[in-house]
């Protein structure tokens, strides 16, 4: 009914450190629940490096043989997508994951403040792109370093049935199985082997956890503080998140003929997975991209951005949470090996 | 006659009765654990009445709106039932057999539910939060039934539940001949009404006395519709013994709690069952009942409701609509903000009385989300201008006709009028808002119950009975933690300074020279009325002649208080007179094509089962016991609102997730059809109502099926729940093929 109060708005923090232009230091980045934290420089740095620029998308990686995830309905929306249509792809082993020619992917290696133009870098190298933001009075600039992926392939994506969901758009509770594994490749055609990446987390966010969203997109790079909470909703409470059994409650009472119909294929296949599986949640504001990284003060991943929804009390951006990713890709597609390459890495954020 | 007198302490009872006008039975609400109760901020109006035509204010005209069929609502008498309507709408061919059947098999239920009949031995089907108090009171020690449920294998285990009957609706007589004979011979307006309600008391009596001789079970009610423009005598037959047969686990017969109330999509197994013996203590043999849908309904089918419908505010004109929405509505709702945002900062904690403290928050916030609903409808413009428009229609039908011109001519401008005297008393009255009541300082409400009783006590009051029952009423206050309890002082006494003045006698007589901080903090360290031994003490030893210090406060407020109630009470009589004439006339010109407004009496409510959009997309029709676990893992750290009980936990195979557990549709209901059956057009029963969603909550001032739904406990789910969870094979043999197992 009432928008929340100024107390809980989001705020935007963009990771370079330029606080004349509209963007705040980082060691003023505050949460909004009351912890007066500054973050690390090093650790703005960890979550750029991991942070990836799709077209009009973001992604993150999260392994060190170069997976990322990033939104099915980010993907299928690339002006560039071809196959598999609507269906699912998912590949075997490594030589079956197939090239998505078209599509680039940046990782903003490096941000700097010069003073002339002429100090900025321009190296030349292949594959490394830079851009020069000025300063609203051109005193000075911003050097963006780009690291440019022509290599990227896909390594999974759910097929639109589940992955688009109810085929809603601006909703929550929702219940979609909105993301998709690419894979990042080196020039020499090898998985790219790294150290940024975001380890896998299996939880669902707490109640009033503080929460960041990474995006390099096409605007300045930021990473926005947010929360994890509960809203008013249709007269009650809206839920922390949403599970499996929601899925089979929304297929089970509008009809399997439609938007929430499931062909009995995936119907039989998710009866036997683990219902209570976390499926999506949602976050306080509006989502500052889609396929964004959701992560935590630890730098573990918790969720992918898909879609903004409106409530009663303000925008929402609403998430496919990492922990049903996980439970997706061992209970329902088998995907065995995956699901290793991801758990491998679970709670390994800390050591960084 | 007590209950009269008693109504001016008491008067919370009736003012909630009013307040949760959704199915009455505990109703409250809650918002959000986490989260602050957000509700919306009451803007001040400081606009003046008297300038305001009715219809000048409103961004829809209401030549820009439709005057719907059924703005009045649904709620068909059996006394003139819709056979018409429901050929023209369903192509349902009925006849008097068929009005009958729906009708005998429907059960008035205690004081403010329905229920139904579901076997020919008695067996009877109503909600969880209809039989709270009953499975409460027959929980024997070191038991605690409403948490763990309840089932009677045996009939000998059957429990009765003392003081709860039930009441079939045997026979309808239209009596409206003779009542209003009565009244021909009698001059002036208000004997004529009188002399009609002896009347129809003499044939209440009369008819009553010779049912009796017939069969000892029934009694007839002669029941006034639309205003007294109808009389009919209903005869009922009353089953005195009523049983407990079985009740779910409370976690289920109302899951999602406080917060899911007046709500969908909703999971809650709202259900319960009884039986009714006859007078030698054997199974009452029950051949009229409803049948069980084995198959249950699907969406778009056409569906029943008969039960007991309290009342609306549907027929009353604009004016009394904006009262309610600018003064009614808005001081109500802002008493109960400025109390709950208090009450908050005092929640969390676990010492001596915070329970009471949640309890005292829940009710405020149950409150708050029923009439921040019904102020939504009345702030909604083409609610007014719909309301405006049928108002407007009929001043013109009216000024058609000469006779009915000279005889109802100025009910408007009365009922206006009568709007603007309760204007200039509002702002007086305003701060007595929800004095006396359990929501607020507990000291105070104990030390008008002390002045009030020791007042008649000291009177002469002969009534004994009154007066315990006064007592008994008083003592039930709980404690209340005290650093809370001074907090409501506060507010309670800035809400007096602020209506009466600074410099108002009374004001000063309260504060007898202190602050208000200082005078609460006084009261709330020395005053004995601060726990229940105490007050019990001095109502014994005589309030009035203590020293307390709530003494000399409630000397200056009570008196006001009572002057205020009084003045209260002759509004609402000349309203009610208002009101009967005001059904006269659209009686006069509309005759019985529009049902009368509801009157916890028998009626029946077409509708269909239906789906609506919310919240950016489409609410299903039906619900399944797949959400009631995606609720119960979504919530789980959140609130214990959705928690299950260990069985339900962990379901057998056998139980089927994707059976409907609640669906909605579009039928008309209100306060008194919790429990009331759904049925489809054979009679069958489909569904169990038991709420609206909270898009109904404007519905209590004009019926729309646009968004508004009634929502039912689908039989369905009442079957495989008893057969998978509860093992009560024989239940479902019962009501599914009239099997005993004697």
């Amino acid at each position: 009914m009432v928008h929340v109060s100024s107390a809980h708005a989001m705020q935007m923090t963009d990771l370079n450190s330029d606080n004349t232009h509209k963007v705040s230091h980082l060691t003023n980045f505050r949460s909004d629940n009351g912890r007066a934290s500054s973050l690390d420089p090093q650790w703005m740095e960890n979550v750029r490096l991991g942070t990836l620029r799709l077209p009009k998308c973001a992604g993150a990686l999260v392994s060190a043989d170069g997976l990322a995830v990033t939104s099915a309905s980010c993907l299928r929306s690339l002006e560039s997508w071809i196959r598999p249509g609507d269906t699912l792809f998912i590949a075997k082993d490594m030589s079956s994951e197939i090239r998505l020619s078209g599509l680039t992917i940046g990782q903003l290696i490096d941000l700097r403040k010069i003073n002339h133009v002429e100090e900025a870098s321009n190296n030349g190298a292949s594959l490394i792109e830079t851009e020069l933001i000025a300063a609203p009075d051109s005193s000075y600039f911003w050097e963006y370093v780009w690291r440019i992926y022509d290599d990227v392939r896909l390594v999974l994506i759910p097929p639109t049935e589940i992955a688009n969901f109810g085929n809603e758009d601006g909703v929550y509770p929702r219940y979609a199985m909105d993301f998709a594994l690419l894979r990042l490749y080196d020039q020499d055609s090898q998985p790219l082997d790294t150290e940024s990446y975001f380890a896998w987390n299996d939880r669902p966010p707490l109640i009033r956890e503080e929460l960041f969203v990474t995006t390099v997109g096409d605007q300045m790079p930021s990473t926005q503080v947010t929360l994890s909470n509960t809203f008013s909703y249709n007269g009650t409470t809206a839920p922390p998140f949403t599970t499996l059994y929601g899925m089979l409650d929304l297929h089970s009472s509008h009809g399997e003929t439609t938007d929430w119909g499931l062909s009995s294929q995936w119907m039989s296949l998710i009866q036997e997975s683990d219902l209570s599986a976390v499926l999506n949640f949602s976050l306080l504001g509006e989502c500052p991209n889609m396929g964004a990284a959701v992560i935590d003060i630890d730098m573990e991943i918790l969720g992918i951005t898909f879609d903004d929804a409106d409530s009663e009390e303000g925008p929402r951006c609403v998430a496919m949470s990492t922990s049903g990713i996980l439970s997706i890709l061992q209970g329902i597609l088998n995907a065995q090996e995956l699901a290793e390459e991801l758990a491998q890495q679970m709670h390994g954020g800390q050591d960084e | 006659m007590s209950k009269i007198d008693m109504k001016a302490v008491a008067g919370f009872v009736l003012l909630l009765a009013v307040m949760s006008s959704c199915s009455p039975g505990p109703r409250q609400v809650i918002q959000v654990i986490s989260e602050p109760l957000v509700v919306e901020e009451i803007a001040s109006s400081s606009q003046s009445w008297d300038q305001q035509d009715p219809i000048d204010t409103l961004s829809v005209d209401r030549f820009d709106v439709d005057i719907g069929r059924f703005d009045g609502g649904k709620m068909w008498t059996f006394d003139n039932p819709p056979e018409q309507w429901l050929s023209e709408a369903y192509e349902i061919q009925t006849d008097s057999s068929w009005f009958a059947k729906a009708r005998l098999g429907a059960l008035r239920f205690g004081s403010n539910c329905s229920a139904s009949f579901v076997s020919d031995r008695g067996l009877i089907l109503t909600n969880h939060h209809c039989a709270r108090e009953s499975i409460a009171d027959v929980s024997g020690e070191r038991e605690d039934l409403l948490k763990d449920g309840f089932l009677a294998r045996e009939k000998s285990e059957e429990r009765k539940i003392a003081d709860l009957y039930v009441e079939q609706l045997w026979e309808i007589t239209d009596v409206t001949e003779r009542v209003h004979r009565a009244g021909q011979v009698v001059r002036g307006d208000n004997e004529r009404v009188r002399a009609r309600l002896d009347k129809a008391r003499e044939i209440e009596e009369a008819m009553t006395q010779s049912a009796k001789m017939r069969d000892s079970t029934l009694r007839v009610e002669v029941v006034e519709l639309y205003s007294g423009e109808r009389f009919a005598a209903y005869t009922y037959r009353r089953y005195e013994d009523v049983r407990l047969v079985m009740a779910p686990e409370k976690e289920l017969g109302y899951f999602g709690g406080e917060q899911d109330n007046f709500t969908f999509p909703r999971y809650t197994l709202d259900m319960a069952f009884f039986r009714a013996y006859d007078q030698n203590g054997n199974v009452a043999m029950t051949p009229h009942h409803y049948d069980w849908s084995t198959k249950g309904v699907e969406a778009g089918e056409p569906v029943f409701v008969v039960g007991n419908p309290g009342s609306t505010s549907r027929l009353g004109s604009v004016s009394q609509l904006r009262f309610e929405r600018d003064y009614v509505l808005k001081h109500q709702i802002e008493a109960l903000q400025r109390r709950e945002s208090l009450l908050r900062s005092f929640r969390g904690g676990d010492g001596p009385g915070s329970d009471e403290i949640d309890n005292m928050w829940f009710s405020i916030s149950n409150s708050l989300k029923a009439l921040s609903g019904q102020l939504k409808g009345l702030r909604n413009d083409t609610l007014m201008a719909k309301r405006s428009a049928a108002e407007f229609q009929m001043r013109e039908d009216l000024f058609k006709s000469d006779s009915l011109s000279a005889r109802y001519g100025s009910v408007f401008q009365d009922i206006d009028e009568l709007q603007r005297s309760k204007r200039a008393e509002a702002g007086r009255m305003k701060a007595f808002t929800f004095l006396g009541t359990t929501i607020g300082s507990r000291i105070l409400t104990r030390a008008l119950y002390g002045y009030y009783y020791a007042n008649l006590q000291q009177r002469g009051y002969a009534d004994k009975s009154a007066l315990d029952d006064i007592r008994k009423e008083a003592l039930a206050l709980k404690d209340f933690p005290l650093e809370a309890d001074q907090a409501m002082m506060v507010i309670r006494f800035q809400e007096l300074q602020e209506a009466l003045g600074v410099n108002d006698p009374t004001i000063r007589s309260i504060l007898g020279g202190l602050t208000i901080d200082s005078l609460a903090s006084k009261i709330a360290t020395t005053s004995a009325l601060s726990d229940s031994a105490g007050f019990a003490e001095l109502l014994d030893t005589g309030y009035l002649s203590s020293d307390d210090p709530t003494v000399p406060v409630m000397s200056a407020l009570a008196p006001l208080y009572f002057t205020a109630q009084r003045q209260a009470e002759s509004f609402t009589n000349r309203e009610d007179l208002l009101h009967a004439e005001l059904a006269s006339l659209r009686f006069a010109l509309y005759g019985t094509d529009s049902p009368p407004d509801a009157s916890f009496s028998l009626r029946i409510s077409d509708g269909r089962v239906s789906g609506y959009r919310y919240n950016g997309t489409h609410a299903p029709a039906f619900t399944t016991f797949y959400g009631l676990y995606d609720h119960y893992y979504a919530y789980r750290n959140l609130s214990e609102a959705w928690d299950l009980p260990e069985r339900w936990q962990n379901p057998p195979d056998t139980f089927v997730l994707s059976t409907p557990l609640n669906f909605v549709s579009t039928n008309d209901i209100t306060g008194g059809n919790s429990g009331s059956p759904l049925l489809n057009e054979h009679l069958e029963i489909v569904g169990l109502i038991f709420d609206g969603n909270i898009e109904s909550l404007p519905n209590v001032y004009i019926f729309s099926d646009r968004t508004a739904r009634a929502i039912s406990v689908d039989v369905r789910a009442i079957v495989v729940s008893l057969e998978h969870i509860y093992n009560a094979e024989f239940l479902v043999q019962e009501i599914m093929h009239g099997l005993d197992r004697e």
